[in-house]
């Protein structure tokens, strides 16, 4: 092994005039790596030159009909060019790649060469060319695997870097969407792309963003999710303030609404910055279909979302608390259901939550094959048969099955839905009602605290904008949010057309 | 980050929900059953009288709290003197609004649980949220405002197939004296306790700004507490003054088609928000004063053991309901009358000279 710091300190040196040198450092510098290709050659019988690529990174054909057979075949026919001009003749005449660019440094040199670009270098010239010729072999576009919808566009974010900036560059063709391009990631130089409309995105939104992510110290970024925690602002709390999503389209809404985008090479998934509470229970769809259904899910969600959270918490509070809640004749079947079962209500309910817990991390980790297999052996042997043995009630059952559907409902605050619903349990199992109300605040009061990238993360909700409400639990028409969102600066969305249908005379 | 601004809904709501917390579950001026409306106008414009001064001392210099005001008044040490009388009567509402919270938990919803056990729960709640600063709070009041009108709405839209009008007969009272007795207890538990506001009062804006949305509140928190007021005599009628918690008891009475039964958990679940923002304010004014007074950097590591106290203070000085509410209507305004009208009045006519002397 060679010392490390003979490497760093070849790396800030510039190219001498020695191809044969120059050569020399590269190789030092690449230690000799396997998939490195260098090829030498002598240009028009005269002029010894090489180039430098990585196997599988190169586009072959481009390297082979763009550099190497001008080079090697047609250089030959070319009248006579002066020793100090071939570069520039190479350059101006010669090589037929799309985009040439000149570099002296060595790092640099290298870095672009390990991203896929093939270097040209050339006896007594000290400086190279940098022929592009990135072309790699990446998954092809598919569709979307975990946002799947029935209307709308279906194509989804790739692992490369530049197809996925195409992707919203063909949704937003327009001169201010801006792809600013970071290198994140001391060793594995990871390519980071920040997106926004300028003029759009918050001015202060964009500089925080860019300087928390410019402020980034680590070894290796390999996903959106590494960055995400690298700079939010509030790790320990149980809710996401940044958003992801794998569909072109919904990043390009987002980006549109005034967000901040964030692209990782080699990552499917874009973060989108700030994320709003609200947001999580928007889906592209809703936009796409027509508003009375769209705001008839929206409720839906919200219900489900807090039937997910609270029901446990609930059902322990009618079972062991406030029995007189309900009305007489449920009670009585209820009672029936609940009677001879041993454990109290919150043993009961605290198993089945564990055990819906483990079932569905089972589930989700088993090969496809197997994962349905685990679904029938956990819900139906395991939970009628604790039913028909009498370890746990019936209406448990249910109440369970209903918490686990509901969480599903919103995919996106799962994660959230979960730690939520053990601490509402377990204040309610102590307090009752009172525990469930003071849970609940503390919630709010949380909520309320969290400011995302200075941005409330409960906006509209809290603090209440009347205006923004009209795309929050109901989702309106079109033609009535004329507006951005307030807490993005809420700029002017659309003109006066389309406007809503005038209404036909009265007859 | 931004500094935080507080919109008029905010401010609005703060007070509205300041004055309704108790109320809401314990009628002001119930002995007088029929005629608490009476008192509770009476009251009203008395405090609407105190909020003017409130006002002129808030203008004299904005930006500045009570505390920094009778520093400027009396000096040093008599202010700090005045500020210390000022933040133990901050405490004794914080302990009173906590004990009122615990002492109803206590007698309807968890009979068998002790009291320390709800009230250390409850106020380690309200110092997560002091500590958490005034803005959450102040949007979390504005939700608990809406939830307290669609409360008392409702409750009262489905509670209205039992009025009985003649409830309100005779019309004119006899007894005036026991309703100017009542006023002054109504004036000094809720309206007077507005005083917690001038605790923090530049941290909402400018006075103008302040005052104007103060009003509003305090007018709508009038106008839900006459509509809570004559809902439950419009249902009880004579067995007003003997109920604890008249509104408990009206929603009891609530039955449709025998499904929407027994709503009195609504009450009872809006009283605990109301009580929650209502205590918060009191508790978040208290760390301030104290703040202020003894020059600290920062409240926040005052939240917890001053809560601990909170807690204990509420077990030990009302350890039951009988005893909350004789303390309530027959000694609190003697004592509360003093921080309320006599030092602020005091307070503005000392600046009031100074500055005079000044200008000369």
């Amino acid at each position: 092994m060679r010392p490390r710091t003979k490497g760093v300190s070849i790396n800030q040196r510039h190219l001498t005039s020695d191809l044969k040198s120059n050569l020399e450092i590269i190789k030092t510098i690449l230690n000799e790596s396997g998939d490195i290709i260098i090829r030498e050659f002598l240009i028009a019988n005269q002029t010894k030159a090489a180039i430098l690529c990585v196997d599988g990174l190169v586009n072959k054909e481009v390297v082979q009909y763009s550099v190497l057979t001008p080079l090697l075949v047609y250089s030959n026919d070319g009248y006579w060019v002066p020793r100090y001009r071939i570069k520039e003749y190479l350059e101006k005449n010669l090589l037929t790649a799309e985009d040439i660019k000149e570099n002296r440094v060595i790092s640099s040199i290298i870095d672009k060469v390990l991203a896929g670009d093939t270097a040209l270098l050339i006896d007594k010239e000290d400086t190279a060319l940098i022929i592009s010729s990135r072309g790699f072999s990446t998954r092809a576009i598919s569709e979307p695997s975990s946002e799947a919808v029935v209307r709308g566009p279906r194509e989804s974010f790739t692992e490369a870097l530049r197809i996925n900036t195409s992707l919203i560059r063909r949704k937003i063709i327009n001169p201010n969407l801006v792809f600013e391009s970071v290198t994140l990631g001391k060793v594995t130089k990871t390519a980071v792309n920040i997106v926004y409309i300028k003029g759009l995105a918050k001015e202060n939104l964009v500089q925080e963003v860019r300087r928390r992510i410019k402020e980034i110290d680590v070894d290796g970024i390999f996903d959106t999710g590494y960055i995400e925690q690298l700079i939010e602002e509030h790790p320990y709390s149980p809710f996401a303030t940044t958003g992801y999503t794998e569909k072109p389209d919904v990043l390009a809404a987002k980006i549109l609404e005034g967000r901040v985008g964030v692209l990782v090479d080699g990552s499917p998934n874009a973060l989108s910055i700030p994320l709003l509470f609200v947001e999580k229970f928007q889906t592209s769809e809703d936009y796409y279909s027509r508003p009375l259904f769209s705001s008839f899910i929206r409720i839906i969600r919200f219900i489900s979302f807090l039937i997910s959270i609270a029901s446990p918490a609930i059902y322990v509070i009618l079972v062991s608390f406030q029995s007189e809640l309900l009305p007489t004749q449920l009670l009585v079947t209820f009672a029936n259901a609940v009677e001879g079962t041993p454990f109290p209500a919150v043993v009961e309910v605290s198993i089945m939550m564990l055990f819906i817990e483990i079932l569905r991390e089972a589930g989700v980790r088993m090969p496809r094959p197997i994962g349905p297999a685990v679904g029938i052996v956990g819900s139906l042997v395991m939970g009628e048969s604790a039913v028909s043995s009498g370890l746990i009630g019936q209406p448990l059952v249910i109440v369970i099955a209903l918490t686990a559907i509901t969480s599903y409902i919103i995919p996106t605050l799962y994660d959230e839905s979960a730690l939520l619903r053990m601490l509402l349990f377990l204040f309610s199992a102590f307090f009752g009602i009172i525990g469930l109300v003071s849970s609940t605040i503390l919630v709010l009061i949380h909520l309320a605290t969290l400011q995302p990238f200075g941005i409330p993360f409960m906006s509209p909700i809290m603090p209440l904008e009347g205006e923004d409400l009209k795309d929050t639990f109901v989702r309106a028409p079109l033609w009535f949010q004329k507006r951005r969102p307030k807490a993005l600066g809420g700029s002017v969305r659309m003109g006066d057309k389309p406007s809503p249908p005038e209404e036909s005379e009265e007859i | 980050m931004a500094k935080a601004q507080f919109t008029n809904g905010q401010i609005i709501s703060m007070v509205a929900v300041f004055l309704l917390g108790t109320t809401i579950l314990i009628s002001p001026g119930q002995n007088l059953g029929k005629y608490a409306y009476l008192s509770i106008l009476l009251a009203f414009g008395l405090f609407l009288l105190m909020l003017g001064f409130y006002y002129l001392l808030a203008n004299l210099e904005p930006k500045k709290s009570i505390f920094a005001l009778n520093e400027m008044a009396f000096g040093k040490i008599l202010g700090t003197l005045i500020n210390i009388f000022y933040l133990i009567y901050f405490f004794v509402l914080t302990v009173l609004v906590v004990a009122n919270f615990v002492n109803f938990i206590n007698t309807t919803i968890l009979i068998r649980t002790p009291d320390m056990v709800t009230s250390s729960l409850l106020v380690a709640v309200v110092a997560y949220s002091v500590r958490a600063g005034l803005k959450p709070l102040a949007e979390l009041s504005v939700l608990v405002l809406i939830l307290t009108a669609v409360t008392v709405v409702s409750v009262t839209l489905m509670i209205t197939e039992i009025f009985n009008l003649a409830h309100f007969l005779p019309l004119i009272p006899s007894d005036w004296n026991a309703i100017l007795d009542n006023t002054f207890t109504v004036f000094a538990f809720p309206f007077g306790e507005l005083i917690i506001f001038l605790g923090f009062l530049g941290v909402l804006g400018k006075p103008d700004k302040v005052f104007k949305n103060v009003s509003k509140g305090s007018f709508l928190a009038l106008i839900m507490m006459l509509l809570v007021v004559f809902r439950n005599t419009l249902v009880l009628g004579d067995f007003l003054p003997m109920t604890t918690y008249p509104s408990f008891e009206t929603a009891r009475l609530i039955n449709i088609a025998q499904v929407i039964t027994r709503a009195e958990v609504f009450i009872a679940l809006n009283f605990i928000f109301n009580g929650f923002i209502k205590a918060s304010i009191t508790f978040y004014s208290l760390c301030r004063g104290l703040k202020e007074t003894f020059r600290l950097k920062s409240y926040k590591h005052l939240v917890l053991p001053i809560g601990a106290l909170v807690a204990l203070n509420a077990h030990l000085s009302f350890p039951t309901i009988i005893q909350n509410i004789y303390f309530n209507v027959e000694f609190y305004r003697y004592y509360a009358i003093i921080p309320q009208v006599i030092l602020v009045l005091l307070t503005y006519l000392v600046l009031l000279f100074k500055k005079r002397s000044a200008a000369k």
